[in-house]
């Protein structure tokens, strides 16, 4: 295996973590196809699969905001969990190629 | 950018979860033989791109945007890599954190991963290929040039298809949006989201640039990853 670049990872990991601690202070307006979409619509409602744990990143619909009751926190949990369950979506296939490779030397 | 369900025509949904599995299915099979090394890449580009849509910037005209990642990922881990990363930042961001439909995360694939990385991969591969910043000033402007326009591209096409998705009924004639309401706004919007976007990954790459990291290493080795492009 190549050698995994410390610096990318290092890099990268700072960033995340500045983007994790700096979301609660992003802006709360539309994106640009709500935005879009509510000049010309009234109530642009649309429909998600919102199981309320998370809604709207730790917003003030959540149920961690409930837990929290802090905006700030949640919004920083809430991300935090985010990338957790993201990370270790990839780390199914590392631990599928470390087994293959067992299986191989073995 | 992310569509929620009940925007969309049916017949769209169905065109668009069409490609999506396709581009998803070539995906998981180009990754047979990758290494552990690039999957380590991929993981804390995911989060990182998580990370990033999460934070709305304000734009002009009382909007928000977001970072899609799109060219940033494609520049990393090579098109079918960055088509991963984006689609399982989607499928979470849809399931956990409601953001953007389950039923139109097909649409969603298709618009921010599909269009977002393959735009992103094709405009690099030309303006770009076995381009050194290194070698002369001329060259780095070239260089980041082309990062700056794919990344600008790739937003500024993928709101094109979200419009056009939107926009465009063929079942479902009730939608609330028309094709030519939606498109000059959602262009005007991710214009300035694009000009956002090419910057922050310009930024980006530069310091990948100073680790000496293999940026490009899949972008120069079409091979690698993508054979059907070699050149």
């Amino acid at each position: 295996m190549r050698h995994i670049n410390n610096r990318y990872l290092f890099g990268t990991i700072i960033l995340l973590l500045g983007l994790i601690l700096i979301a609660p202070f992003a802006d709360p307006n539309p994106d640009g196809l709500e935005s879009a979409v509510s000049s010309i619509h009234d109530n642009p409602e649309g429909n998600s699969f919102d199981l309320g744990l998370f809604s709207d990143y730790g917003g003030e619909n959540s149920f961690l905001f409930h837990i929290l009751n802090n905006e700030f926190l949640s919004v920083i949990v809430s991300a935090i969990i985010g990338v957790i369950v993201i990370i270790g979506i990839f780390i199914i296939p590392i631990l599928y190629i470390r087994h293959n490779k067992k299986g191989i030397s073995s | 950018m992310h569509i929620p369900d009940g925007w969309i025509d049916p017949a769209i949904l169905i065109i668009t979860w069409f490609f999506t599995l396709l581009g998803l299915f070539v995906s998981i099979r180009r990754m047979k033989h990758v290494d552990e090394r690039r999957i380590t890449y991929m993981a804390v580009l995911a989060g990182t791109i998580f990370a990033a849509q999460m934070l709305n910037f304000p734009v002009f005209g009382g909007t928000s945007g977001h970072l899609l990642g799109a060219a940033l990922a494609t520049t990393i881990v090579g098109p079918w890599g960055g088509l991963l990363v984006i689609s399982v930042v989607l499928i979470i961001q849809a399931i956990l954190f409601g953001d953007g439909g389950i039923l139109a995360l097909g649409a969603n694939i298709f618009n921010m991963g599909i269009i977002g990385v393959f735009l992103a991969y094709f405009i690099i591969r030309l303006m770009m290929v076995y381009t050194d910043p290194k070698q002369s000033s001329r060259m780095k402007i070239k260089y980041y040039s082309g990062v700056f326009l794919a990344s600008f591209l790739s937003v500024f096409i993928a709101s094109f298809f979200a419009a056009i998705e939107i926009g465009i009924p063929i079942f479902n004639s009730s939608s609330f949006v028309t094709f030519s309401e939606v498109l000059p706004l959602m262009l005007f919007y991710h214009l300035i989201i694009g000009v956002a976007e090419g910057v922050i990954t310009c930024v980006i790459v530069a310091y990948f640039n100073t680790i000496e990291m293999d940026v490009f290493l899949e972008v120069n080795n079409p091979s690698f990853s993508f054979p059907l492009l070699r050149r």
